[in-house]
């Protein structure tokens, strides 16, 4: 009976709009006792957080474990995440966070396959800008001209011959692209200032039910 | 005595709730004008779903790479509340959905938005086949998890909508070589030169925020978008009438700025 109370979506909308309002109280007054609330606030946050990524991890332990213990399609990738998660925590748990095998499988594991994804973007960059300049639309072919002049002006032999180039790429970047830029940043904050509306009124229903 | 540290933050926030109030009021006695404009990719979610249940083949969604606690929150619950649409869709169809998710925090929210929306469908069978999966905390751990599930489950239809930073361009590029029906959302300034060409709808920024309204298709919610144009005008109005007493030499940007 006291669970169902907690499940009431009117008791989560009534917490999140308290929350809300009162974090938007502490940007909004300079008054002491709003910001040491605030502090313990946040350190709830923080310990919720925490609670989470136990949560998370056990969760995709649980998934994999399933995967593996059913022989699904794929089961030996599943297997390969479970050992290294294993290996990571318990090795983690013994020797802390500095010890030797938990270091080393981040400067000789996390470290370099983080940078080989990072370093993908360079392809696919140029991938995505071939596939720009077929010019699909109207759009897509401004897009194309303007990449052009601006990556032609970035290359020094060419704005030896073409020195006006720079001016024009100074001028793209400076005029319209600030110029949509701020009125992207507007539209999209008042989107989002709806969309706090939104929750905190209780509307948004699609998230608690 | 209490001293304001924003006024004007405060002024237009009070401002966005009355608006809000009164266009709810609107809705409920059905005074309020429908919405003219369209979104396309906001109906192209129903195509990208389409074409997974026609191929057979799953749906891969990620609400960004943010969570619930900073700056960026809007943008995730915005991605979420699509997902509890493009979920409800899956499970009516009974197409499989796999949702990466980059915040613990996150997880159990994305878990029962695609759990109730099965239950919600008539179809409660369908959470079996729904997968909602933590990736990780880490960027590129995260990026390579959510294309490796792509590839892997060769899915038909990739929708990322969120807060997205460089991963944007890896999902988008990687959707691309998997053969994806693609939509891309986000508020992020800089990722727009990306997901802008490389993806077949996108939405962008505000229309992300309002994507979740619009698919709702509850007039209360919708009235938000009403008033959210409301307040546009507002801005429009703000910006002209600076413009106007700036090139009348009026110091008003600065006294804005506390000069």
């Amino acid at each position: 009976m006291t669970s169902e109370i907690f499940k009431r979506k009117e008791l989560v909308f009534a917490l999140i709009a308290f929350l809300g309002l009162w974090l938007f109280l502490d940007y909004s007054v300079v008054e002491p006792g709003v910001q040491s609330v605030t502090a313990d606030i946040l350190k709830w946050a923080t310990l919720l957080g925490g609670f989470m990524l136990i949560y998370g991890g056990l969760e995709a332990l649980r998934y994999h474990s399933k995967v593996v213990y059913k022989k699904q399609r794929n089961w030996y990738w599943s297997a390969y995440f479970v050992a290294i998660v294993l290996v990571y925590v318990f090795s983690g748990l013994i020797q802390g966070s500095k010890g030797m095998i938990p270091q080393w499988l981040f400067n000789n594991m996390l470290d370099p396959a983080s940078a080989t994804m990072y370093s993908i973007l360079a392809f696919y960059i140029i991938s995505a800008l071939y596939r720009t300049l077929r010019l699909r639309s109207i759009e897509l072919a401004i897009l194309s001209l303007v990449t052009i002049i601006v990556v032609a002006a970035n290359d020094p032999i060419i704005t030896i011959y073409v020195p006006q180039l720079t001016a024009v790429r100074d001028w793209f970047i400076s005029v319209p692209n600030v110029g949509a830029n701020r009125g992207f940043v507007i539209g999209a904050a008042i989107g989002a200032i709806f969309l706090g509306v939104r929750v905190f009124l209780g509307r948004e229903r699609s998230l608690v039910r | 005595m209490v001293s304001f540290a924003h006024p004007l933050t405060i002024a237009i926030l009070a401002l966005a709730f009355i608006i809000s109030y009164y266009n709810i009021r609107r809705a409920k006695i059905g005074t309020l004008p429908t919405l003219r404009r369209k979104i396309p990719a906001v109906d192209a979610i129903e195509q990208a779903v389409g074409r997974a249940t026609e191929l057979g083949r799953p749906i891969i969604f990620t609400p960004g790479l943010s969570s619930l606690e900073t700056i960026d929150a809007p943008q995730t619950l915005a991605g979420l509340s699509i997902l509890s649409y493009v979920s409800k869709l899956a499970a009516k169809t009974k197409t499989p959905i796999f949702v990466g998710v980059s915040k613990a925090t996150i997880l159990p929210l994305a878990q029962e938005i695609v759990k109730m929306a099965c239950l919600e469908a008539g179809v409660p069978e369908a959470v079996e086949t729904q997968h909602v999966e933590y990736l990780s905390d880490q960027q590129f751990a995260y990026a390579a998890g959510y294309i490796g599930i792509m590839a892997r489950e060769k899915a038909a239809s990739n929708i990322f909508t969120g807060t997205l930073w460089a991963e944007s361009l890896i999902f988008a590029e990687a959707g691309h070589a998997a053969g994806c029906f693609q939509i891309g959302g986000t508020a992020v300034w800089t990722q727009m030169a990306f997901i802008v060409p490389t993806c077949d709808f996108v939405l962008l920024g505000e229309e992300l925020m309002a994507a979740g309204a619009i698919l709702s298709n509850d007039p209360e919610q919708i009235s938000t978008i009403v008033s959210h144009d409301f307040l546009r005008l507002i801005a429009i109005a703000l910006v002209l009438i600076a413009f106007a007493l700036t090139l009348l030499k009026v110091p008003v940007l600065s006294y804005i700025n506390g000069g």
